[in-house]
């Protein structure tokens, strides 16, 4: 019924890169399996050789590096739910990771995994786009980068190369003034995958003008999307309560443009307008001191 | 087909299995431990939860080849010499079992959310057993089982 014919389980990057290139570079990656395994019991993969690289340590990890927030493609959701890192500003990453499945989907799905299967749905994924994530490449040709949001090229679709696979994931560290807020539709239900969620992240300053802001959305697109056209709405602008309610206007209107005739429109509009006024909130709240005087 | 090694409930194996397999398929049929069931074949209902490197994993969701030089304990391999743990215990005193099948699993979870946090509120017991689907109970009583469970443990480590 399968045809899975050779299986590698490299321990070290230098070992996948010799496994993916026995494979002729066509050897499947497989990391948590959690996506994996379902599609191929549904038929809807075919791989004649399967690379496992759930125990390659190099690949795990969540480290600073000089201002920088790196995070390994290999680390699962239970480590990004469980590190301090998390805590504070980064909650939003940590609410997006904790959204997964079930203890037993967050302990064997990894980061990577959610990436790479370029689901719209991956939980992770809002948040990351929000950070302006950028992914971190590699082959034997060495190391290639490239933001998160290039990095999709459709529903099920990333840019990687033969003989390429996702090495980490990395974002400028929060200073005082940023936040990021993460909100996802309805209560949280373990194994229902999420449908609509939506990162926001703001740069305020002291007078209250939003230095800068980034919205990213899942469930609303084929991949997650960043929403640039909200964005500009408020991109330098001072946060009031009648620019809040100019940028849900405009959220509702992008999607329903987007998602005309499809099932489920009049619903989605809506609440994309709640959730992005959560999102909002919460990102302020994060974004420290000046959050009194907003509310 | 390839062989590999396996750490089961405390011994070290060496096992055939082919490419195919899933972990579940082998603990089943290449271990004969049956205690671990198979349900949804796709990592909803959790009838097929065991600890894998001392994490709670879906057994259906894992390769077995991926599970090379693993340790893995099902339930056979909970509790000591022929006595319960103190979790099938609160299980059983609780009335938290109907008709088993979700239990192996549940019993599981509970062991991976106790050893994490001893001490959990309700709250935390339903996250903790959130992947696990019961089709007769409702769920109270495996929470109250969980309590039971955690209240007796601190007890006897008081001691
Ligand atoms: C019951 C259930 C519930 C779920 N609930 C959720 C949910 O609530 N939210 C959510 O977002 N997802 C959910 N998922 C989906 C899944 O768990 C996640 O997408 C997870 O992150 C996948 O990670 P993995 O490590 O298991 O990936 P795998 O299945 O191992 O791999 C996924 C894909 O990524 C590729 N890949 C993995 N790592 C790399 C790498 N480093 N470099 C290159 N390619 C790579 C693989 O080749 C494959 O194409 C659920 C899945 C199940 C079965
Ligand atoms: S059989 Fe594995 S989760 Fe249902
Ligand atoms: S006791 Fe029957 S499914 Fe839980």
């Amino acid at each position: 019924m399968y045809e899975i014919e050779k299986t590698y389980k490299p321990r070290s990057i230098h070992s996948l890169l010799d496994a993916m290139e026995e494979t002729g570079y066509d050897g499947k990656i497989i990391a948590g399996g959690t996506d994996v395994v379902v599609k191929i019991r549904e038929g809807a993969l075919k791989a004649k050789a399967l690379i496992d690289i759930s125990t390659i340590k190099e690949m795990q990890f969540i480290r600073v590096v000089e201002g920088k927030v790196q995070i390994g493609a290999g680390t699962t959701f239970s480590e990004i739910e469980d590190h301090d890192l998390f805590e504070g500003r980064l909650k939003g990453l940590k609410e997006g990771a904790m959204e997964v499945g079930s203890p037993q989907i967050r302990n064997a799905g990894t980061i990577g995994g959610n990436i790479c299967n370029a689901s719209p749905a991956a939980d992770t994924v809002p948040p990351l786009l929000a950070l302006n994530a950028k992914v971190v490449l590699q082959s034997r040709q060495g190391l290639r980068s490239m933001t998160l949001e290039d990095f999709f090229l459709g529903k099920g679709k990333v840019d990687l190369g033969p003989g390429e696979f996702l090495y980490y994931i990395e974002f400028e560290q929060m200073t005082g003034e940023q936040g990021l807020g993460f909100e996802k539709l309805g209560p949280r239900k373990a194994l229902a995958i999420s449908k609509i969620c939506t990162a926001v992240f703001i740069d305020l300053d002291k007078d209250l003008i939003l230095r800068d802001i980034r919205i990213a959305n899942g469930s609303l697109g084929p991949n997650s999307l960043r929403e640039r056209e909200v964005e500009a709405v408020l991109k330098g602008k001072k946060l009031t309560e009648e620019l809040k309610e100019k940028a849900q206007i405009k959220f509702k209107e992008v999607i329903s443009l987007r998602l005309k005739g499809r099932s489920g429109v009049d619903f989605k509009e809506e609440a994309i307008r709640g959730i992005f006024k959560q999102a909002l909130e919460k990102s302020i709240a994060e974004a420290g001191s000046q959050t009194k005087a907003v509310q | 087909m390839k062989t590999i090694n396996i750490t089961i409930n405390g011994t070290q194996r060496k096992i055939d299995i082919d490419e195919n397999d899933r972990l579940l398929d082998v603990i089943r049929e290449g271990f004969h431990l049956t205690g671990t069931k198979e349900g949804c074949g796709e990592g909803e209902c959790g009838v097929c939860s065991v600890l894998l490197d001392g994490k709670l994993v879906n057994a259906c969701m894992i390769m077995a080849f991926q599970a090379e030089d693993a340790e893995v304990i099902t339930i056979e391999g909970i509790g000591e010499n022929e006595k319960l743990d103190p979790i099938q215990q609160a299980f059983i005193d609780t009335g938290a079992v109907q008709c088993g099948f979700c239990t192996p699993g549940m019993v599981l979870s509970a062991k991976a959310l106790l050893m994490k946090n001893p001490a959990p509120t309700k709250q935390e017991i339903r996250r903790g057993i959130s992947g696990n689907l019961c089709r007769c109970t409702g769920y109270e009583k495996i929470v109250e089982a969980v309590t039971l469970a955690s209240k007796r443990i601190a007890k006897t480590e008081q001691k």
